[in-house]
This record gives C-alpha cells, structure tokens and sequence, in this order.
C-alpha cells in the first residue's frame, strides 16, 4: 500500500489526512445545514491541498505543488465564497434542512421522518391522507379473533367433508375446475376491441350429422401491442440499420477514402 | 382559491383531533374508546336489520306479506346451527377467505364517521382511499376462495366479480379523485365538516354529481339491481357464486360481512357525502342516540331510493354492466371538470 515503501512518518501523515477527509465528507453528508456543509467543503479541501503537497514533498514531484496550491485557492477559497454569497443573497440557509440531509437520505430516513407521524404514514399533510399499516396489522388479526371465536363457539356437529357440487354431474374434479381462459373470458369480451378474440369451432361429423367425430376448438387473442406498437418501432431500427450497413462495409479502401474526405473538408473549414 | 381559509381551519381542528391518539394527548379517554366500540357494534348489530328494512320493503312494493324486518337476523341464527361441509378440494383459503372478510368489515368502521363527526381512537389507521383498500382486500380473499374449492359456479362467480370490480374501480378512483379536490383531503371527517359548514359546496355541481357517482357504485357493490340481483338461483349469480360451497356458520360468516359491507358504505354515503348532518359533535349518551336515530332515518330514505330503483329497473345483461358504469365514470368526470371551474 501507501505505507509500504515510505518512512514511518510520512506514511502515517498521509494515512491521517486521508482518514480525515474522509471524515470530513462524512461530516458533510450528514450537515444539516448549508453554511456547515460548505464550511467542512473548505476544510476537507484544505487537508486535499495539505496531503498532495506532502506527497509532492515526501515522493519529489514539484507539479503536485501546483495542485495543491489550485485546490486550496478554488475548492478551498474561491467556490465556497461564491456559494456563500449566493446564501445570502437567496437566504436559503432554512430549506436547506432537507436537500442536505444526505447521510440519512441515503437510507430515506429524512423522507421517513416527514413522511410518518407516530405510527401514522402521512403522505403530504396530517390534514390530507393518512393511513397505518403498522396499526392495521396490529388490529386486524386482534379483530379476527371475532369471526373465529363465532365459528369455533357455533360448531356443534362434526365438519363433513364432501365433493363440490357440479349441478348434480360428477366430472373429474382437475377438468371441472375454472380455467385462466374461462376466468378471463369476460374480460376478453368486454374489451374485444382491444384483445380482438378468435374462437374457431370445426366438427368433423358423419354423413348423417348427428355424431361428431372430430371436434376442434381454437381460440386466440388478436395480437395489438405487437404489431401497433413494436413492430413500428423494431421495422424503424432495422431499416436504419439497413440503411447505414454501407458505411460498415469492411472495405479498408473505402474507410482510407472516407478518411481522405474527411481531411478534405476539416482543410475545408480551416481554409474557409 | 375560495375554499382556502375555510378548509385550512377546519383542517386544524381535525389534525389536532386526530393527532390526539397518537401524540399521547390526554385524548385517550374510556368515552372515546367506548364510542369507538359503540361505532364497530352498531354496524355489526344493525347490518342484518339494514337488509332486512329493503328486502321487506321491496317485498310491500310488490303486494306480497315480506319476511318481516328481521328475517336476516333468523337466517343467521339458523346457519349459526348448521353443519359445516366443507368440499373435499378446498384448501386454507376456503377457511380463512370468510374471516378475512368479517375482519376487514369490522376493522372499516373504525375508520369512519359511523356515530361521531370527530376522529375517535385509532380512526387515524386509515383515510377513504385506506378504508376502500381494506374493504378490497375481503372481497378479494373471498375470489380467491371462489377458485379454490375448483367449483365451477364459484370460478364463473369470481371471475365476474373481477370483471365487475375492473369495471368500477375508473369511476371509483375518479370519485376519489374528485373528493380529494373538493376537500383537499381524503380524510372523511374534512369532508363532512366541509360540507356541513359550507352550504354553497354542498349544493355545487360537484358535490352533487359525486353523490350521482357514487350512488351506483353503491347499488353495484351492495349487489342491487340493475347490475345483479341477490338471489341465488340463478345461474347469472355474481356474489353468490363465489360462496356458493360454503354452509353453515362459515356461511354466516360470509353472509354477515356482506351487510356490515353494505351498512359501511351507506354509512360513507350517508355521513360523508350525502346527509353530512346529525352526527354527534361532543359524544355525549344522548348525542348518540340521536346520531343513531338520524342514521337511521338516512338509511330509509337511501333505502326507499334503492327500493325504487331495484323495483323499477330489470336487470341488465352481463355484457351491458359497462352501461350504469360509464355513466357515473361520466358523472364522476363531470364532477372533477366542476372542481376545475370552481
């Protein structure tokens, strides 16, 4: 690391100012307020400058001299003036309370704050919508203790187990049960202009037509998201794509030609 | 806007109502838990009798001697005695489908203005769109319930009842939407202050195209006509499809959550939207009673209306439902436009 190849002293300076800039963006992120919040900016960019002008001393690189002096004039000095006379002049120290509080927004513990009032989950105000589910879930099951002490007190004959009813026919029950396409058949109805449903019945019957041989049901939902929707927009990138696929032709000699045009026009431009 | 100074008032005297209970106010008192219980008894004691008053009215409509008032309250003592047989495919659903629907009723009243015009213990778990949520999840628990038993009655039954609920949830969502402009909240109790307290938004277009609304989303989830009729032999059945393989005190169950369902949302209808009046202010014994009495005399005239509408209109073919439902889509679109020129 760090340390590694360096004497004891610079190495646990370096190790210092690292640790607390680090601290500093911690401090930053968890300021409440604006004025703070750029105070620290400063001071972490004080002990930036500090440190790249320790290692520029200790490691014999004088360019980091200037980076050092350019971090402390402009993130130390400069910007944070510049912020603060804007503060001033919007006095926006107060709403700062929120935008800021980053540490803590991460993990939305700032909008939590707002956002719950007790146990309560207030979405805007307490006067415009409230609702508990930690409440709801504390009460809910105390209250079902109702309905299931009146089954349990009211059952006095054993519980007699039989098979559903079926309009008096007895089918296999796994055939009988409602199906997704039963389940979903009003809804296709209803919305036929949307779904477009198809049912095709063919009977293949004996010569007389009175027993069916061969019976097949088709059904399908006319597809409309594909065609009005993606196919458009796929159809638009293929033929772009078509389009352009020249341009990536794989001849070396018409990539050197495009090249040649290329310069032609930048000598173009600089002439005009 | 106009509304502004009146609503902001209002809204501070309701959060600090119903900031009480979860702030360790000293508003936790034994009343206001007894009111509470009183709220969650009321709709579960005089659910049956609901029924009971528009079966027996529309039984006197058509000449006939009726059941009596409280014929509901017979027929589930009766199934309360009853064997259980329980069909042989049915798994855990079939058995916890009734409970989770009976708890998700008792837990709505709760949420609502039933008794008291203010915000009693724990009626802050939930705002309209939280009680609607809740109400939700027992008539899906009871689809799924449909599909388990493989029966292929309660299937055809769930599966109108999805396509029915797909159907109404627009306008359902729109009515929502509508209160919430109306009101700026979406909490029951600023609703009905607002329209207690402001004559002119009671009498606005869309209030009244939202009470439009949300009347046939009331006949069309208390199972009325013209969308489906209650009766169970019939092989259109919708509601009772579903439990057509449950007997016995399940049944009960099931039933009995049905009415609470229907008192709840007469209930909303009632206290929020419609006759926003004569709900208790201080939640003293006669002020209740009184609360009682006035329920009582909204939900005839609610009554009286859906009596007149079950008895005039027939039911219309399954594939007709989008009919009454699009035009309170329109009533409820109607309303949000009235909102916007407010």
């Amino acid at each position: 690391m760090l340390a590694a190849h360096l004497a004891p002293l610079p190495a646990a300076l370096f190790s210092l100012l690292a640790i607390g800039s680090l601290l500093l963006s911690f401090v930053m992120l968890g300021s409440r307020w604006l004025r703070h919040y750029l105070f620290v900016f400063a001071a972490q960019s004080w002990l930036i400058a500090i440190l790249s002008g320790a290692v520029g001393y200790y490691g014999g690189y004088a360019e980091l001299y200037i980076v050092a002096i350019l971090t402390a004039a402009f993130r130390g000095l400069l910007l944070p003036y510049l912020i603060l006379r804007i503060i001033r002049r919007l006095e926006v120290h107060r709403e700062v309370h929120v935008i800021l509080q980053a540490s803590s927004s991460l993990v939305g513990a700032a909008v939590a704050a707002r956002m719950h009032d007790g146990a309560l989950l207030v979405p805007l105000t307490a006067t415009f919508a409230f609702i508990s589910p930690s409440l709801l879930i504390l009460v809910m099951p105390l209250l079902a203790l109702i309905p299931i002490l009146l089954v349990l007190g009211s059952k006095r004959r054993a519980i007699r187990r039989a098979p559903v009813w079926y309009g008096g026919l007895s089918p296999d029950p796994a055939r009988a049960s409602t199906t997704t396409l039963t389940f979903s058949n009003a809804m296709r109805t209803f919305y036929s202009f949307v779904y477009r449903p198809t049912a095709d019945t063919e009977r293949d019957a004996d010569v007389g037509g009175y027993f069916v041989r061969k019976l097949s049901f088709e059904h399908d939902v006319a597809p409309i998201f594909g065609p009005l929707l993606f196919q458009p927009a796929v159809r638009l990138v293929r033929g772009i794509a078509t389009r352009l696929r020249p341009l990536q032709s794989g001849q070396l000699n018409f990539y050197l030609g495009l090249i040649g045009l290329l310069l032609v026009l930048v000598l173009g431009l600089t002439l005009a | 806007m106009r509304l502004g100074p009146a609503v902001l008032s209002l809204a501070n005297s309701i959060e600090a109502a119903a900031e009480a209970p979860c702030c360790g106010r000293p508003a936790l008192t034994g009343r206001d838990i007894a009111l509470q219980l009183a709220q969650v008894l009321s709709v579960l004691l005089l659910a049956p009798l609901l029924q009971g008053v528009i079966l027996q009215f529309e039984e006197r409509v058509q000449r006939s001697q009726g059941l009596g008032l409280f014929q509901p309250y017979r027929d589930l003592w009766k199934l309360f005695h009853k064997q259980i047989v329980v069909p042989e495919t049915a798994s855990w659903l079939y058995w916890a489908a009734p409970i989770v629907a009976f708890t998700t009723t008792l837990t709505v009243p709760i949420l609502i203005p039933v008794l008291t015009d203010y915000p009693l213990p724990l009626s802050d778990m939930g705002d309209i769109l939280g009680g609607g949520l809740v109400l939700t999840l027992g008539s899906f628990m009871i689809t799924l319930a449909g599909l388990d038993t493989r029966s292929a009655y309660g299937g055809i039954g769930s599966s109108r009842a999805v396509m029915v609920a797909i159907l109404a949830e627009p306008t359902l969502i729109l009515v929502f939407v509508g209160i919430t402009l109306l009101a700026k909240a979406m909490l029951p109790f600023v609703v009905n202050h607002l329209l207690v307290a402001e004559p002119s938004i009671y009498w606005g277009p869309t209030h009244l195209f939202l009470v439009a609304a949300f009347f046939v989303l009331l006949l069309v989830e208390t199972d009325r006509l013209p969308i489906h009729s209650s009766t169970h032999i019939e092989i259109y059945m919708i509601e009772e499809g579903r439990i057509l393989e449950y007997s016995g005190p399940i049944l009960a169950i099931l039933r009995w959550a049905s009415m609470m369902k229907e008192f709840i949302l007469y209930t909303i209808f009632c206290n929020v939207l419609l006759f926003p009046w004569g709900l208790s202010r201080q939640g003293a014994a006669l002020g209740i009673l009184g609360s009682l009495g006035a329920l009582a005399l909204k939900f005839l005239v609610v009554a009286c209306v859906v009596v007149a509408v079950e008895t005039v209109q027939s039911r219309l073919r399954f594939y007709r439902y989008q009919e009454p439902l699009a035009a309170s889509f329109l009533l409820a679109i109607l309303a949000i436009v009235g909102t916007q020129l407010g």
